[in-house]
């Protein structure tokens, strides 16, 4: 199936979330600290900075991206519906 | 289901991209009022430091989570575990002038902490403190001492002895000072070396502060060389085009670093002791050079200018911000220090943004961070429940009884 462009930017918000939640769960929110130079004990330089990197990029999709992507939607479900209504008339 | 006529290039291409616009210019301004630190700040800034407070005094009565999270720090800078105990050792002094029912319990905790120090100095030697390239080269001043090391344990020790007397810390302490006024008097910067000939304004304004807490404590008097110190860093330490103290310097004087927000900040809080009015102007130069603010986030620059240039003090910079973790929290110590509550809002909201906040099973850390980020933010809320008035500080003032 196809998806529209509106339903692609809700499957993309729903995407970042669910992402967000699968690092979030595994517990990568504290090789965040990779972010202050911080070394994390038992890993390596590259697997603890690709974690903490990734979900720090999850983390901040989920609170910009996603919400930008569902109110355009919203924006756009309504804009569309005026434009619909506008043509009937 | 859509209609063909209402499949137009407008509605197919134009009205999406105008929503994602609008969404975009609707959420982003709006982003920051998600993360900022709630009114009253003065009872927030309370409620974080006793979280904050609560997690770093279980780690430090356990041995076990003391020796791990010492371990933890060490793994990417030694200097970081003498910096979360001098810290910690500030937020547990300041908060126990005031008697309470928890002064007993802070005031034990800081006396584990100098136990442990001083018994690791002892054992493994200064350097224990240290980044290796302390021996990459030979102290211009002989024999070789650190004022890094130096000066946090006698201000350590100044802190705790302020809030109460202990005759054989009271011993230790003027021994401290003593090496540390010796070697500076006789510097022809007034300066000390933390590494081999390199003076870190950090550092020494540290041990001046240290110095006037002692001067405090044991009724000497060493203002002379305070003052002189100011009078030749007002004169000779300080960028000619920002006016900001340099970061480092050779004993002789020759500029090293510049001006970082990684020293400044806790430079000009400790010349608070000193001289106020040179501090008040060093903290309004950083902040209007050093500081400011995205969408209501506020951040610090760790160089003038934006040079994007990370170092072990600064850790990682936002290349295209040239901000960093290691300079933004030394900027909440320096807001928080100086009561400018303006900045404390806009560091506070990139803080909960960005910092990372997590409940701990005794009180909460910022996982951005690490034990001495999560140090310096603890003290800087302590100091902020104090309106930037530090109630240890103001002891130097009060009249003796």
């Amino acid at each position: 199936m196809k998806l529209t462009f509106m339903r692609q930017r809700i499957a993309c918000a729903a995407a970042i979330g669910i992402l967000f939640l699968l690092l979030h769960l595994a517990g990568a929110r504290r090789f965040v600290a990779v972010l202050s130079g911080t070394a994390i004990e038992g890993w390596g330089p590259t697997a603890a900075a690709t974690l903490g990197v990734s979900y720090t990029l999850c983390y901040l999709a989920v609170v910009v991206v996603a919400p930008i992507l569902v109110l355009s939607v919203l924006l756009e479900t309504g804009a569309n519906s005026l434009l619909r209504h506008d043509e009937r008339e | 289901m859509e209609h063909p006529r209402y499949r137009t290039s407008f509605r197919i291409i134009i009205v999406p991209l105008v929503c994602l616009a609008l969404a975009t210019g609707a959420w982003l301004p709006l982003l920051h009022v998600l993360f900022a630190p709630p009114y009253p700040a003065r009872s927030h800034h309370q409620t974080i430091s006793q979280q904050m407070m609560l997690h770093q005094l279980s780690a430090v009565e356990s041995p076990e989570l003391r020796a791990s999270s010492r371990m933890a720090l060490r793994l990417t800078n030694p200097e970081w575990d003498l910096m979360a105990r001098t810290f910690l050792s500030l937020s547990l002094t300041t908060v126990a002038v005031d008697p309470g029912d928890e002064q007993e319990r802070y005031l034990r905790a800081v006396d584990l902490m100098l136990a442990d120090t001083l018994a690791q100095e002892k054992e493994h030697g200064q350097p224990t403190f240290l980044l290796a390239y302390v021996h990459a080269g030979a102290f211009v001043q002989q024999p070789p001492r650190s004022l890094f090391v130096d000066g946090e344990i006698a201000l350590m020790l100044a802190a705790r002895l302020l809030v109460r007397d202990d005759t054989s810390l009271r011993q230790i302490l003027r021994d401290r000072i003593d090496l540390m006024v010796n070697r500076m008097e006789q510097s022809p910067t007034l300066s000390s070396e933390s590494y081999p000939d390199e003076c870190w304004t950090f550092c020494n304004t540290i041990a001046l502060a240290a110095i006037r807490m002692s001067d405090r404590v044991d009724g000497r008097d060493h203002s002379s060389l305070l003052r002189s110190w100011v009078d030749h860093a007002r004169q000779h330490l300080v960028d000619p085009e920002t006016r900001l103290l340099w970061s480092s310097y050779t004993l002789d004087g020759r500029k090293l670093d510049g001006p970082e927000a990684s020293s400044i900040f806790l430079a000009a809080h400790m010349l608070q002791t000193i001289d106020p009015g040179f501090a008040e102007e060093q903290y309004q130069r950083a902040q209007h050079l050093l500081l400011f603010d995205v969408l209501g986030f506020g951040l610090a620059r760790e160089w003038p200018g934006g040079i994007s240039q990370p170092d072990i003090d600064s850790g990682p910079v936002l290349l295209a911000l040239g901000a960093s973790a290691g300079a933004s929290g030394m900027a909440v110590l320096g807001a928080a220090a100086f009561g400018d509550e303006v900045w404390m809002q806009r560091l506070g909201t990139s803080l909960s943004f960005a910092g990372f906040p997590v409940a701990k099973s005794q009180g909460m850390t910022y996982a951005a961070g690490n034990g001495v980020g999560d140090a310096v933010l603890l003290y800087s809320h302590v100091l902020a429940t104090q309106g930037g008035q530090s109630r240890l500080f103001a002891q130097l003032n009060e009249a003796k009884p």
